[in-house]
């Protein structure tokens, strides 16, 4: 009887511990995937993995200025701009583990959001505006 | 039965506390976004008190700006529109260091070029290709020898249409001074992102090194490797990110000062590790505008400093002081440089 008890609660624990190590795992990770927009520092769009895959065209306005951002195959670019240099639209289309995109004169930045839990590196050293 | 299942109550809840201690890092960690200084920061300071130092980070960083600006009201704007004036105490120490460092790499590293660069558009954006004749008078206006800083904090032009920018220094400074003052409080683990320039301070929460890519100047969307360091700047220069092309020629912001011209030293970026943020920030510069062989034998002939070198033709010249730090991408290969 002890052994079967014994033997009993094994099963029982190891069965417990994997459902939990299996949930730890597949349960999703804060933010993973979606992209935020921030004009002047506050969020003002929040694109969760599925919205990115509505392809469509965004016209955000700051002080007179404008950015157009497209969403498109899961990410987001910037396509046109009134400021002078145009560094949103070289940056091109937004990449987990990349940098964000910046445009300084609207004060606006698109980046991926919880990027820190994802990125196999903590900080990218590089001329960036 | 009842024994065996408390126990393994217990057990799974010890084993949960365990596994989410590891993944959040359990330690308090506080994050400041902004912009300042013509580029977008970010501070995350760890530890009990990160919320408080945080802001302490972010308000030093918008307070040396306001001091070093070329626009606005800030002591540099008002010396530059007026040929002079009296710099507070912390300005003219700023100063006569980034005069020091003009003097060590022969000009290389120049905070006078304002004219210089004004004329080509990059403070304004509204970019232009000045001519020969055009650069070579406004080059009589530059040099630190027509700078006279006096006793009583006074700065002086000896030219008329001077100016200085601090803006290859300014960020690395910045770092530095936010560096100092949270470890002065008790800050064991920090990181300054402002703009591409890192500062670190200590290890990561869990005591390991940080992890920092250097973006790959031929494709800002990819790196060249990663470093790993503590305690340290990380600062990277290269003309991949400012510019503009004209007749399919491309012209960057960084300015050989002694052609006026943008730099052409065969380097696409100089990456600089130093403990010290200011000098990390002017090296860079400095060693982007000597190029390649310059810049080894400065290297060899002075210490206090690590370099990472891209060239035009994709090869990646390492000091040997990181050569182990520094983990190159697949693809590229490494030339390790010794004194």
């Amino acid at each position: 009887m002890k052994l079967y008890l014994k033997s009993w609660f094994w099963v029982i624990f190891f069965g417990l511990i994997c459902c939990t190590c299996l949930a730890i795992y597949l349960l999703p990770k804060g933010g993973n995937g979606s992209i935020g927009v921030y004009q002047n520092g506050e969020l003002i769009y929040l694109f969760s993995e599925e919205e990115l895959h509505e392809d469509r065209e965004i016209v955000i306005e700051y002080m007179g200025g404008t950015n157009i951002l497209l969403i498109s195959e899961g990410s987001v670019s910037v396509t046109d701009a009134s400021c002078p240099d145009g560094d949103c639209i070289r940056h091109g289309p937004l990449e987990q583990g990349g940098t964000p995109i910046i445009c300084l004169p609207n004060r606006l930045v698109i980046r991926y959001m919880g990027e820190n839990e994802n990125k196999d590196v903590d900080a990218i050293s590089g001329e960036i505006k | 039965m009842r024994r065996y299942a408390i126990r393994a109550i217990c057990l799974i809840v010890a084993i949960l506390s365990l596994l989410s201690g590891c993944s959040s890092g359990n330690v308090a960690s506080t994050s400041e976004e902004f912009f300042a200084m013509d580029t977008f920061m970010r501070v995350t300071v760890y530890g009990d008190k990160s919320e408080e130092m945080a802001e302490e980070a972010k308000n030093e960083i918008e307070r040396i700006d306001e001091l070093l600006s070329i626009s606005g009201d800030s002591e540099i704007a008002d010396i530059n529109a007026h040929g002079g004036g009296r710099a507070s105490p912390e300005t003219r120490d700023i100063l006569e260091r980034a005069i020091e460092i003009e003097r060590w790499t022969d000009g290389a590293f120049d905070i006078t070029l304002y004219p210089v660069v004004d004329a080509w558009g990059f403070f304004s954006g509204e970019y232009r290709i000045p001519d020969n004749e055009e650069i070579k008078e406004l080059l009589l206006h530059t040099g630190i020898e027509n700078i006279n800083i006096n006793e009583d904090n006074s700065v002086v032009f000896a030219q008329q249409g001077m100016g200085i920018d601090l803006g290859g220094i300014g960020k690395g400074y910045a770092g530095q001074r936010v560096h100092d003052i949270l470890a002065e409080n008790g800050v064991s683990s920090a990181l300054m992102e402002l703009g591409g320039n890192i500062c670190l301070l200590g290890t990561k929460p869990d005591g390991s090194l940080w992890r920092v890519a250097i973006m790959s100047p031929f494709d800002t969307s990819d790196r060249v490797g990663v470093i790993e360091a503590k305690d340290v700047s990380i600062v990277t220069s290269g003309g991949y990110q400012r510019y503009f092309e004209e007749d399919g020629t491309t012209y960057h912001h960084i300015i050989d000062p002694s052609t006026g011209f943008p730099a052409d030293s065969g380097l696409m970026s100089v990456t600089i590790v130093c403990s010290d943020g200011l000098l990390a920030d002017a090296l860079s510069t400095a060693l982007f505008v000597m190029g390649e062989d310059e810049a080894c034998r400065f290297w060899r002939e002075n210490g206090g400093f690590e370099m990472l070198l891209v060239t035009d033709d994709g090869r990646i010249v390492v000091s040997s002081g990181i050569e182990d730090s520094f983990q190159p991408e697949d693809g590229y290969t490494t030339e390790v440089v010794s004194r």
